[in-house]
């Protein structure tokens, strides 16, 4: 079923694309000809349209990629865990303070068991660079009245929100 | 025999009790966010744009405006599951209006669900790892001729 508001915007939003054939562009125009509110929302497409072809056009232009992966790997490094030394500590105290040791060793392994699944949520840090687009995402999103609204991600992975609609 | 299960037995007690710890001081203390909104004009008019705007030079590089212009800049500090509203009222159309941000929670890979809510035009929640950022904007929310408002959304810090 076609809903007439949702169908004069798709309609506005195809003109303001240059999508529609010659025939229907000149019937649409005459349709909104001193119509307020299909003139503004002709407007809002319109700026849209500029602002998404000037991010594609400048993406391919301004992509630097080199230097990339070695970022992404001294990140890593950077954040690597020093590795264990529990071997040479065990060595260190020898079979007489087996007991301690067995003590020692049972309240650790509660300590992994219980803790690490207690610890996980504050202590996992996604790794993530500057800019990169995984650092912003929309859960849900909603408008009121006449407005609407769009998601893109500029060239540097900043998400916008673009609000149409008066 | 003995004397080993009662060590045993006190360091599993000792390793419990300081499992607690950190929980005990999480219940009453609650988590806060501390979120940067700013307030920024676009239009079309040829000029120079704000030197305090450097930060978000490139994000906004894409649009086609010519002068972006720093209305204003508000850093707020808000507690898990609590709004901060935020009035608007550099933007002259939007004045009586707001910016509320709500901290839902603390999401599994670390990072900050924040609700935002412009009554009456846009209601969205947001996932934000530190230093991430969302901006708000558009022709739904202008600001004088041939302007339109951008409110980049920063999420500066988290207290755990």
């Amino acid at each position: 079923m076609s809903h007439p508001i949702r169908d004069i915007d798709e309609r506005l939003s195809a003109y303001a694309d240059g999508e529609l054939s010659p025939e229907e562009a000149e019937d649409l125009r005459r349709a909104i000809e001193g119509d307020p509110v299909a003139e503004a929302i002709l407007r809002d497409h319109r700026a849209l349209s500029e602002a998404l072809r000037l991010t594609l056009e400048e993406v391919g232009e301004e992509a630097d990629l080199s230097g990339f992966a070695d970022a992404v790997m001294a990140r890593i490094e950077a954040e690597r865990p020093a590795p264990a030394k529990a071997r040479r500590w065990f060595e260190w105290r020898g079979r007489k303070r087996a007991p301690i040791f067995a003590a020692a060793a049972a309240a650790l392994a509660t300590l992994v068991v219980v803790a690490v699944p207690l610890f996980e949520e504050e202590s996992a840090r996604p790794m993530l660079l500057a800019g990169d687009p995984a650092d912003a995402s929309i859960v849900s999103m909603s408008t009121f009245g006449g407005h609407g609204a769009t998601v893109f991600k500029t060239s540097e992975g900043t998400t916008i929100i673009y609000v149409t609609g008066n | 025999m003995r004397r080993t299960l009662t060590t045993i037995g006190i360091s599993l007690g000792l390793a419990l009790w300081a499992l607690g710890l950190p929980h005990a001081a999480k219940a009453a203390e609650p988590r806060r966010a501390t979120v940067a909104v700013d307030i920024v004009r676009a239009s079309k008019t040829p000029g120079r744009s704000d030197p305090r705007l450097e930060k978000f030079r490139m994000q906004l590089a894409d649009f086609s405006f010519k002068k972006y212009k720093l209305l204003d800049s508000r850093l707020v500090t808000v507690e898990e599951k609590k709004t901060v509203s935020i009035p608007l009222e550099k933007g002259r159309k939007l004045r009586g209006k707001s910016l509320d941000v709500t901290f839902v929670k603390v999401e599994k890979d670390g990072k900050v669900r924040l609700r935002l809510l412009i009554p009456e035009v846009l209601d969205t929640t947001v996932s934000l790892s530190l230093d991430g950022v969302v901006i708000l904007g558009g022709p739904a929310i202008p600001s004088g001729k041939n302007g339109v408002l951008f409110l980049p959304v920063t999420l500066v810090n988290v207290s755990s």
